[in-house]
């Protein structure tokens, strides 16, 4: 009984047997001994989801986008969930995961950009203006102010001809409150090169894996007592019962 | 250790081609369904608490009434609401950034099998008893093992607390073990030896990792059945957490300025 069809992965077993692959196929080229060699991570990547290999213009275009995505800085959501779970050191892959499950939220994560990727086609499509999309359009503030991230990578894309229609779009919708988001940017440029917004989002999600191990592995090696713990008077408070000697007072 | 497919024999695997097995249970092919020997739907529904559900699916029998009122109560007074916890402080970031429920709960699961704090902790807490009981019963002393451990640098998993001292959730937890006739068993015997022995040489008593080892040893938990519900008892403050800080109205969770961070590293170009 047949389990499994696909278009993109065949085997050749070892003569009698059936369970060892003697040879691997990526949509019809030997992976292992072919491809892995000549190839790039990147070219691969493209490969993986497109089923051709890459221009060296659209690798270089890819890396370009990927590189954007790889690291979201130490204050974001997914470094520091990365870190509060490598503070208890588990296995670093688990932090490594923890972090990546915080990159994939709505909130400006993968997520974030598999919706603008899809909204950015809409738009382009004219089936519906870009404005009426806020906040899943790629524009914004980035910590209330223009985002300097974007600001620094427009101009590479532009100068190697990495501007497509949707980077385009974004670019004639910006305006001075809701101006080009780095994420919104990477989701234009994927969309841009042929990528959906499915795969686009997983794309952006795995770029920052290595970012995320770098962070995690550097507070494991810190530890707990380098690390915020918010336990001194002034950082948290609760709603609920109050302690017993804070009754006592209103009492008198 | 469980193996995967590709580290498997391949006369094991032309037996198993396309086939599983379970001594858990089923499906059947009239719909109904079987769980450890149990009609589902017919014997369970209805007559199983949440605990109870747990202690059956592994320990594939019911619980006494008393032990899943015990079992009930570790939950209870191991599940914090308090996101300074660093890992239910992942799992409100998680929330924040606008991930789903189950990738905001397996962000605080994850942290969880480091030796810190969670369920990993009472399993190598229930391993170190366990040790120490082995060895004993091959006429080591535990006043001498103690004195070698106490003279290496290991850290002991279920002793201990990194930021606060004593525990307290011991003692609701124990009150309910003693209601429940469950609080006078040899590992929990064995525990307090050890606990006494460790606070004279390194100033360290139980927390509750230990506590919950030697209750779980003492209704007759294996090792892979403490790991299990160690990963169990944390998921409802994973739960209400995530609730908590994914609803629109929720407030900012801890945000950094740029002037928290201190750069230590090479000067920038």
């Amino acid at each position: 009984m047949v389990a499994i069809k696909t278009r993109i992965w065949m085997e050749k077993p070892v003569a009698d047997n059936e369970f060892a692959p003697e040879q691997s196929f990526l949509y019809g080229q030997n992976f292992y001994s072919d491809l892995a060699e000549k190839q790039s991570y990147v070219a691969l990547t493209f490969l993986h989801l497109n089923g051709q290999l890459p221009t060296s213009h659209q690798e270089k275009w890819l890396g370009f986008l990927l590189s954007l995505a790889a690291n979201p800085g130490i204050r974001d959501e997914s470094t520091l969930v990365a870190m509060n779970t490598a503070i208890g050191a588990p296995p670093s892959v688990n932090s490594v995961l923890a972090g990546l499950m915080a990159r994939s939220g709505l909130s400006r994560g993968a997520q974030w950009v598999e919706k603008v990727m899809e909204n950015l086609s809409l738009a382009e499509s004219q089936s519906a203006s870009l404005a009426s999309f806020q906040p899943y359009n790629g524009l914004g503030k980035h910590y209330d102010d223009s985002d300097w991230r974007a600001k620094s990578a427009m101009p590479w894309l532009k100068a190697n001809s990495c501007w497509g229609k949707h980077c385009e779009l974004l670019e004639n919708n910006a305006t001075q409150s809701a101006e080009i988001l780095l994420e919104g940017l990477i989701a234009a440029g994927l969309l841009d090169l042929g990528f959906s917004p499915a795969a686009g989002a997983v794309l952006f999600l795995l770029a920052a894996g290595p970012a995320l191990t770098a962070y995690a592995l550097e507070q494991q090696a810190a530890g707990y007592k380098n690390f915020p713990n918010y336990f001194a008077p002034g950082h948290y408070s609760h709603s609920g019962a109050k302690p017993k000697s804070e009754k006592e007072t209103e009492t008198d | 250790m469980p193996t995967k497919a590709s580290d498997r024999d391949i006369a094991t695997l032309r037996l198993w081609q396309q086939k599983a097995y379970s001594d858990l249970g089923g499906v059947n092919p009239d719909q109904s369904v079987t769980l450890a020997g149990y009609n589902l739907f017919s014997e369970l529904v209805g007559n199983l608490s949440l605990a109870a559900c747990f202690h059956l699916y592994v320990k594939r029998s019911l619980p006494s009434p008393q032990v899943e009122r015990l079992l009930s109560a570790i939950v209870t007074a191991t599940v914090y609401p308090d996101i300074r916890i660093w890992p239910n402080r992942a799992v409100a970031f998680c929330a924040s950034a606008g991930t789903g429920n189950a990738a905001g709960i397996a962000s605080g699961m994850l942290g969880m099998e480091g030796l810190m704090f969670g369920g990993n902790c009472v399993a190598e807490s229930f391993r170190f008893l366990s040790d120490i009981k082995e060895n004993e019963a091959k006429g080591v002393a535990v006043e001498l093992q103690i004195e070698r451990l106490a003279a290496g640098e290991r850290k002991i998993p279920g002793f201990g607390r990194p930021l606060v001292s004593g525990d307290e959730r011991l003692k609701p937890i124990l009150r309910v073990a003693e209601e429940c006739g469950l609080s006078n068993g040899v590992w929990l015997a064995l525990g307090r030896k050890i606990e006494a022995l460790l606070e004279l040489k390194l100033g360290i008593k139980f927390n509750v990792a230990a506590l919950i080892a030697c209750l779980l040893g003492d209704i007759g938990y294996s090792y892979t059945e403490v790991q299990t519900f160690g990963t169990f008892f944390p998921m409802i403050s994973f739960l209400g957490v995530f609730h908590e800080h994914s609803r629109p109205d929720a407030k900012p969770v801890f945000p950094l300025a740029i002037s928290d961070i201190e750069y230590i590293g090479e000067k920038a170009s």
